[in-house]
């Protein structure tokens, strides 16, 4: 028997056999005697808020309710909340069992574009409400949203249901948060440029290879591959082009970038393991001087490895560098972030008490509560510089040893999930290695083609969504089965047409339509 | 139980026989009865109440609407099931790991439980047993972490191959290579645990047999042959029918330690494929009708061995 199905069966008739004993006690709605004008509120009731706790923060507290920031949240607006976490690495698992279990908490905080149908489905199974209900009590959020049309569409579904209290990205700075990155004293050892073109890239590695006898001049954790591909000109999944969207791994730009992977691999200037090199290998590969170029995050990667890095050895510099350019010009595939992923917070059916719920979601997008979630208390997390807020020492060099995000996750929503608007000025600080500023100039040059090719928020209807993800779950199965042969050349590259072919037996191009009508219920907005 | 024993009364006369002998049983055995309560418990909570949530396979499952509100769509899930591109792929991957399993890992337990019998020196034997038990109780999640590590290019199983001449790689990146590692590490963490059952079966044989075939002349081997293996042959079959009854399930917690983008071609399995749809897609319905299909097919396995079993040499479950 399978155990998920099995908990699953479980649940479900545990469920159903409540639901005959007189169904679910209806909890009373009657909480219009609350005053919800202004912060603190005076209730006796307490919120259950489920959310992930982000390892930078469980390594020091197991309740999110034991930070500082909650803490700070509780005094300021006067509202309790009890959080629930579920066991790190099962998020996507426990959320599912206990909305199939039908017993949710107040508020559910979550990937909500990552949510099996989108939120529209979330909605139409009566998971979550529409929280269009409760503006009057969220007036910083939609404040904000009727500032900018673009953040405004972004977060609501094509019915115009805003579903959460959603994290936004506001800023450019905000969107680039993985590229390739080198060790810039090699480089100088070597007496080599920073590289620019391919042909630049595959001297740097064979130099890699022969003078420093790197095993693998160029390696990456392989949950990264997309970003690989991007080096290329090629993206991974689907895109935008004009007013459709395609998908990216059956253009000529993905056979191109296959070309070149294939001749590296060849050359033995990638891991001959690419494909199961994983977070551990890669960490002692780079730390053993064993690769010398990757692709990694310029928050926790540049920055683990130089605090790592220069333990060992003083001139070690890993360095962001910009995606390679072709003919000249900045490739147009820069992966780019959506300023609003989906992710945040939303009021469940079974909540007791939504005007409340909004309430507290509301907090952190008004103004003050805004510099909270962004910079901490003043004085603790920041201090006022010539009218900007400069984060402390207690962020930047705690005392106690911990790391910045460690510090961050306990003094501030930033860095962390949220839902808040996030500010520009979190990560300029943030990333405050001279290797980290590299990567906020690097990492975005051919910022605006690549932007125009994101695909924004679309939503699907829930049965689009049904035919979408059956066709899907094939055609990136066996995208991902086939890069790998014809990394290691098990499949010539000469079958790209044939697996193009196969592709489109599985049905990708309805799927493309599928989104691409999406995307124009998306401009219609 | 009280249900079916009115149901097959119907006036004849084995009615009073079944309910005195009943009677008189537990009246004789109530301590036993009390003790058999939890088991039944376990089995009507935990195996057939679920069963009604089964009733899913036929519906478009929201949770909003509950099991018996959701609207009934017919076969539409296995239809789906049967016509995707997976299906042959899963099941074909499914009955190749699981006859492979049951090929060579089967006999492994027997020929141990053997081996061990023949040993003089109880401690020695004590030993054995102890270290080939050890792997069984070790999380899987570890031992699979153990099994990647061993067969990397820089793992040790690679050395010792490099001794023959054979070039280190990282095997679990090989689809070749992907099922009898599955396979053999299977058996070294089950192979102790399994012989048990074995063992006991072993004690149960007179040992007055051995005696009169020492003075027949018989060797070691022709014993063994002669009177151990018919002397376990019944525990044997039955392990065997309960296996075959299983042929369908490989669990998906191994596979999916084990396996990449590379080896997904032979290590997709109807299990991950269940966990894939059911609960990383919210496809409630789809992957219990998958699941149906599953346990479908395991019990006309079950059936058929258990039919050919007593055929052929008399031993069946029922």
């Amino acid at each position: 028997m399978k155990k998920p199905i099995k908990v699953l069966a479980i649940m479900l008739s545990i469920t159903a056999l409540l639901t005959a004993c007189g169904g679910p006690d209806k909890a009373s709605v009657s909480n219009t005697d609350i005053d919800l004008s202004s912060y603190p509120v005076k209730t006796d009731e307490t919120l259950t808020y489920w959310r992930s706790l982000p390892i930078n923060i469980s390594t020091s507290v197991d309740n999110f309710g034991a930070t500082e920031i909650a803490q700070e949240f509780e005094r300021r607006t006067g509202i309790k909340i009890k959080y629930q976490h579920p066991a790190a690495g099962q998020e996507k698992e426990a959320l599912n069992l206990m909305i199939s279990a039908n017993e949710l908490p107040d508020i559910i905080n979550t990937h909500w574009g990552q949510y099996p149908g989108g939120p529209t489905r979330a909605i139409d199974e009566e998971v979550i409400i529409p929280l269009d209900e409760y503006k009057e009590y969220a007036p910083g959020f939609f404040g904000f949203l009727e500032k900018n049309d673009d953040y405004d569409k972004a977060s609501k579904t094509d019915a115009g249901d805003h579903y959460a209290f959603v994290s936004i990205q506001d800023g450019n700075d905000l969107l680039v948060v993985s590229g390739p990155a080198v060790r810039k004293d090699w480089l100088d050892e070597l007496g080599l440029e920073e590289p620019k073109s391919v042909d630049d890239w595959t001297n740097m590695l064979t130099a890699f290879k022969e003078k420093k006898g790197a095993e693998a001049p160029m390696s990456f954790n392989y949950g990264n591959i997309c970003y690989f591909f991007n080096m290329f000109e090629a993206g991974f999944d689907p895109y935008k082009e004009g007013d459709k969207i395609v998908y990216a791994a059956i253009q000529p730009e993905f056979k191109n970038a296959l070309a070149i992977i294939r001749d590296w691999f060849e050359k033995g200037l990638l891991d001959k393991n690419i494909v199961s090199v994983d977070s551990k290998l890669i960490d002692n590969q780079i730390l053993n001087d064993k690769t010398g170029a990757t692709i990694t995050s310029g928050g926790g990667g540049i920055g683990q490895y130089m605090k790592m890095g220069v333990q060992k050895n003083p001139n070690f510099n890993l360095t962001a560098v910009p995606y390679p350019s072709f003919d000249g010009k900045p490739t147009g595939a820069v992966p780019i972030a959506k300023n609003i992923t989906g992710v945040g917070s939303a009021i469940t059916t079974q909540a007791k008490n939504p005007a409340l719920a909004a309430k507290a979601l509301d907090y952190f997008y008004t103004e003050e509560g805004d510099m909270l979630a962004n910079f901490g208390i003043e004085g603790v997390g920041h201090t006022i510089v010539d009218g900007e807020p400069v984060y402390t020492d207690l962020i930047m060099n705690n005392p106690d040893g911990l790391t910045i995000s460690q510090a961050l996750g306990l003094h501030m929503l930033a860095g962390n999930g949220g839902p808040f608007v996030l500010d520009s000025r979190y990560i300029q600080q943030y990333y405050g290695l001279p290797q980290q500023k590299a990567a906020l100039k690097n990492w975005t040059v051919g910022f605006e083609e690549s932007v125009s090719k994101r695909v924004p928020m679309i939503t699907f209807t829930t049965e689009e969504n049904s035919e979408y993800a059956q066709i899907m779950t094939e055609v990136d199965k066996y995208r991902d089965q086939m890069i790998v042969k014809f990394i290691n050349g098990i499949e010539p590259l000469e079958n790209f047409d044939k697996y193009v072919d196969t592709m489109k037996q599985l049905g990708v191009d309805r799927a493309m339509e599928i989104e691409t009508a999406a995307l124009a219920r998306y401009k219609d907005r | 139980m009280r249900n079916t024993l009115k149901q097959t009364a119907s006036g004849s006369e084995y009615r009073i026989n079944y309910r005195s002998v009943i009677k008189k049983d537990f009246k004789l055995n109530k301590s036993l009865y009390l003790l058999m309560l939890p088991v039944l418990a376990y089995y009507i909570i935990w195996h057939y109440v679920p069963m009604y949530g089964a009733l899913i396979a036929f519906k478009n499952f929201t949770p909003r609407l509950g099991t018996w509100g959701s609207p009934w769509v017919g076969f539409k899930h296995f239809i789906d099931f049967f016509s995707s591109p997976s299906f042959g792929e899963v099941l074909f991957n499914t009955l190749r790991i699981s006859l492979t399993t049951l090929i060579f890992s089967f006999p492994m337990p027997i020929i141990l439980a053997l081996l061990l019998n023949e040993l003089k020196s109880a401690r020695f034997s004590k030993l054995v047993q102890n270290a080939t038990y050890l792997p069984h109780f070790i999380s899987l999640v570890v031992i699979c972490g153990m099994v990647k590590d061993f067969t990397r290019d820089t793992g040790i199983v690679s050395y010792l191959l490099s001794f023959f001449g054979v070039e280190p790689i990282t095997m679990l990146n090989y689809p070749e290579y992907f099922v009898p590692i599955y396979v053999i590490s299977g058996i070294w963490q089950s192979v102790g645990w399994e012989s048990i059952i074995f063992l006991a079966a072993l004690t149960g044989i007179d040992g007055s047999l051995y005696e009169a075939a020492t003075i027949d002349g018989a060797g070691r081997w022709k014993q063994t042959w002669h009177i151990t293996l018919p002397g376990i042959l019944p525990t044997i079959i039955t392990m065997l029918i309960l296996r075959i009854g299983g042929i369908l399930n490989v669990g998906y917690e191994k596979i999916i330690l084990l396996y990449n983008d590379a080896t997904l071609e032979v290590a997709d399995v109807i299990s991950t494929y269940v966990y894939r749809k059911g609960l990383l897609e919210q496809s409630w319905s789809f992957s219990t009708a998958v699941n149906m299909f599953n346990s479908v097919i395991n019990l006309l396995f079950l059936c058929s061995a258990n039919f050919i079993s007593r055929k052929v040499n008399d031993t069946a479950l029922w």
